[in-house]
């Protein structure tokens, strides 16, 4: 075995304080030593032993493949050439509880490999005793657990972006609530207003949640122009033969901070369309059609089939002012309209920066 | 009755701007004068044009590179008694705040905003 893997001088390899382990049935003496070293050499862990005194005396394959030593260049050396400097104080309070007959049990810690590299690992150390039950070494299994670590931060940093997103888009959804209150004329008018935007920006922000194998983690994703308008005009929608709106053009991915202004800037067009325009009339249709040219984004809302649409007179509402103040605010771009006898159509112009960020 | 601190001018600095349109909207109704910023170049140009300011109210992601950490920073350089309240989804860096800054953590209402401007035009705290 390599490395003199086999336990020196005829030691009971034993489980802490338990006692002596049971032999493998129908097995005793030399040929159980060998089938427990076969156990040990075999291991993905790195399993090695050390005296009282931090020298290494045994060296398994896996402890080779994890920390870069040959059993021929570890064994005899002291155990603190896998310590970084900033942990040499771990190794004396190790022994000092190995000497005491006492274990350490899955001790997360960071080593050091030949290379110079760092690794997470988790370290149990037990002790060995000898046929009269002293302790004369320490058996010591180190498992690489920098994957785990790695995914434990990745899903720290989702839940920590989780935890700004949800408070934001309570406090977003506090206000508009609140500038909702300010144009409704009664209560149930802002019951349906308010809950019919805080929807559309529960159906935009759930695009940004990736669906992946259901135990697999969600994780945030790029939502993009496309899809974000099949999310907001998706309760007026039809099936099949009878959709009503029709998204055409180029698409694009659509940075986050533009993505709740967006969402509700589209349902006050599909909410506006469904009260006085085409979406209010069984045959009307809506086509928004996305161009790029030149840095802008244009997405053109053209009406058909509806009703005949005037310009609307001294409309001071909330839609109104959302509509104006998030293009010319919160989009930096610009907007008109167009009330043609056959249908009202929106024209919507963007810097391309601006929407994909 | 006349509001208390009417006429008191109060710089809104807020990416979002429902929630900043909903600030600004309180204090509006309350005869305060508001300024408001989406981004620190901004609010660091109204403080500069500004003739006073009585109150800062930050956030700290902002639409640019700056966070209202910088912001409350530069605004004290230039009016180092103006009272600041962060109001923020972020988690709090108190080793960053400006001296006796308030950290009010999102979600909040902008009446809970005015209350807290109130109390520290009032008391100092």
């Amino acid at each position: 075995l390599s490395g003199g893997l086999a336990p020196p001088g005829g030691l009971q390899i034993t489980a802490g304080a338990s006692g002596p382990a049971a032999c493998p049935e129908g097995l005793s003496g030399e040929r159980a030593a060998q089938h427990y070293a076969a156990i040990v050499e075999s291991s993905a862990d790195a399993i090695l032993s050390k005296d009282l005194n931090g020298v290494i005396m045994s060296w398994n394959r896996g402890a080779e493949l994890l920390f870069g030593y040959t059993a021929e260049e570890a064994v005899g050396k002291s155990v603190t050439i896998l310590i970084p400097a900033d942990r040499h104080d771990e190794e004396p309070k190790i022994l000092e509880r190995v000497r005491r007959g006492e274990s350490v049990d899955h001790y997360e810690t960071i080593r050091q490999r030949k290379d110079g590299s760092l690794i997470d690992i988790s370290l149990t150390v037990s002790p060995i005793k000898n046929e009269r039950g002293e302790i004369i070494a320490a058996s010591k299994i180190a498992r690489d657990i920098t994957e785990s670590k790695r995914a434990q931060a990745r899903q720290e940093l989702l839940l920590r972006e989780m935890d700004h997103r949800v408070k934001n888009l309570f406090a977003l959804s506090i206000s508009v609530l609140s500038l909702s209150g300010r144009s409704a004329n009664s209560v149930p008018q802002l019951v349906e207003s308010a809950g019919a935007r805080l929807s559309a920006l529960a159906r935009a922000h759930a695009l940004t949640l990736s669906h992946g194998p259901a135990n697999a983690p969600r994780s945030t994703k790029q939502t993009t122009l496309h899809s974000l308008i099949e999310a907001i005009i998706a309760p007026h929608q039809g099936e099949g033969e009878s959709r009503r709106l029709s998204i055409v053009g180029c698409d694009m991915e659509i940075s986050g901070p533009v993505l709740s202004s967006l969402a509700l800037l589209l349902h006050e067009f599909a909410t506006n369309s469904v009260k006085y325009g085409a979406l209010s009339a069984t045959a009307g249709r809506v086509q928004i059609h996305c161009a790029a040219r030149s840095g802008t984004v244009v997405i053109n809302w053209t009406e058909l089939g509806g009703p005949p649409v005037t310009s609307p007179i001294g409309n001071h509402g909330f839609g109104e002012f959302l509509i104006r103040a998030t293009v010319t605010g919160q989009l930096g771009g610009e907007i008109s309209r167009e009330w043609k006898p056959e249908g009202l159509v929106i024209r919507l112009s963007v810097p391309r920066e601006r929407l994909t960020g | 009755m006349r509001a208390p601190f009417a006429g008191r001018t109060v710089l809104v600095v807020e990416d979002d701007w429902f929630v900043r349109e909903d600030i600004a909207n309180w204090f509006r109704q309350e005869g305060w004068m508001v300024l408001e910023a989406a981004t620190g170049a901004k609010a660091l140009e109204l403080v500069r044009e500004a003739q006073t300011i009585d109150v800062v109210i930050t956030d700290i992601g902002l639409a640019d590179a700056m966070t209202g950490w910088d912001v409350a920073e530069a605004v004290r350089i230039m009016s180092p008694e103006v009272p600041v309240i962060y109001a923020s989804g972020e988690p709090d860096n108190d080793g960053r705040r400006v001296s006796e800054g308030v950290f009010m953590s999102k979600p909040l209402t902008a009446h809970d905003l005015l209350l807290a401007c109130s109390r520290l035009l009032s008391t100092g705290r």
